[in-house]
């Protein structure tokens, strides 16, 4: 029950300081968040995920590109958005990425069991 | 007292938000996110394996279901919607990837089961050949004494017939007593030989018997080949008045060519005049030293 209330709680906070921000411009240039998407990107580069999951690695591109203009144009809170979309969005093209390889892995492992398979049964025939 | 607070709280927001904008009937993001939250949550593994992103979808989606159902700002509600929406994926990718994993890992073990399946059948195989080689060997030993059984028990036979063993192979000699003087005619008492002979001849079918008259040195030679070819045809329609294949026996007229006593006394030239039946080998040979020529004939 607390936790429903806190949750709700933190709703309304969370409410509260968009209907602000919304209103009126956050102070500063979401340079944190901003590095932590470009961060997430690259690494979701890194590992494959422009093979693995290019969709959501071109939405965070996006995202952290218009993040960059909404910020240069003193957008502040819509550019900390865009970068922490920017950010998820890598974080899943990475995520797509990472069980998609452990797919491969199955699949190569299944292919090995079923050779071996044959292997035996041409070995017990002969 | 949170609770309260907490609602308090939320009619002031509901007042602000309701200040800044209009909410449209329906936001597709909301939906999926929603609907993505729902699906990963009731995942039995979702907690263990993705409990960060799961509480980070939920809460998203409470906020923009919160804005929603308070006529929050449209940029507002697709925000946290939208944050919603990826944790859930994220956590739906974990899911997935785990579930990966843990079928990696049973494959692995199912390998590794086979591959020591397949050493075992492949041990197991080598000991049935083995005893099958062994079985192979005891059947060639268990064969090569009979075959020992056979060779004693068909020496035994002869030495019953009082066959001898010489240089010629074994040779039984019928001496001259079992035929009528100057005749050809087998006498009774030869008549129990003969049985003992077609009998062995029976039990070993691959022998064949060489048939040899002998004369002693009285008489012309043609008159002594003659009788002893009488003789030795005796002895061999002997045999096949009891049953013998002609073409296991052979007749040679010997004449005197071969005494096997001096003819200067009578009992060297009683001993001179006899049937000699030699044995062949067990491929119905003789041995290279039983053929003899027939002399004047």
């Amino acid at each position: 029950m607390k936790t429903v209330a806190s949750m709700t709680l933190k709703g309304t906070a969370v409410a509260l300081a968009m209907s602000c921000v919304a209103c009126a411009s956050a102070p500063d240039i979401p340079e944190r968040q901003m590095a932590r998407a470009e961060t997430s990107i690259e690494f979701a580069e890194q590992n494959d995920a422009q093979e693995f999951g290019p969709a959501a690695l071109e939405r965070a591109r996006n995202q952290l590109d218009q993040a960059e203009t909404a910020a240069a144009n003193g957008e502040y809170e819509i550019a900390l958005r865009l970068a922490e979309r920017a950010e998820l969005d890598a974080e899943l093209a990475l995520a797509q990425t990472n069980h998609e390889k452990a797919e491969l892995a199955l699949h190569e492992i299944q292919e090995s069991i079923q050779t071996l398979r044959r292997e035996i049964a041409r070995n017990q025939s002969s | 007292m949170y609770l309260k607070n907490s609602y308090i709280l939320t009619a002031i927001a509901a007042l602000f938000l309701g200040a800044c904008s209009s909410t449209p009937e329906r936001i597709d993001v909301l939906e999926e996110a929603s609907q993505t939250v729902a699906e990963v949550s009731s995942h039995p593994d979702a907690q263990q394996v993705a409990g960060d992103e799961l509480a980070d979808a939920t809460e998203a989606l409470q906020n923009a279901e919160y804005l929603r159902a308070n006529n929050g700002d449209y940029d507002d509600i697709y925000h946290h919607a939208y944050l919603a929406l990826r944790n859930a994926e994220i956590a739906k990718e974990r899911i997935a990837e785990a579930d990966a994993r843990e079928r990696i890992e049973s494959s692995e073990a199912e390998r590794t089961r086979i591959l020591l399946a397949a050493r075992e059948a492949e041990a197991n195989r080598a000991i049935r050949q083995a005893e099958r080689s062994d079985l192979k060997a005891e059947l060639a030993e268990e064969r090569a004494e009979m075959a020992i059984a056979h060779q004693l028990h068909l020496q035994a036979t002869l030495l019953e017939l009082e066959a001898e063993k010489t240089d010629r192979g074994y040779v039984l000699t019928l001496s001259d007593i079992l035929f009528d003087t100057d005749k050809a005619v087998l006498m009774p008492g030869a008549q129990k030989t003969m049985d003992t002979l077609a009998e062995f001849l029976r039990e070993y079918p691959e022998h064949r018997l060489l048939i040899e008259g002998h004369t002693d040195s009285r008489g012309a030679d043609a008159y002594n080949v003659a009788l002893s070819e009488s003789r030795a045809n005796a002895v061999l329609l002997a045999l096949i008045d009891r049953g013998i294949d002609p073409g296991r026996l052979e007749i040679a007229a010997m004449g005197e060519s071969y005494p096997l006593a001096s003819n200067d006394t009578s009992a060297g030239m009683q001993e001179n005049r006899r049937v000699e039946i030699i044995f062949s080998d067990t491929e119905g040979n003789f041995p290279a030293a039983a053929t003899r020529t027939a002399s004047n004939y």
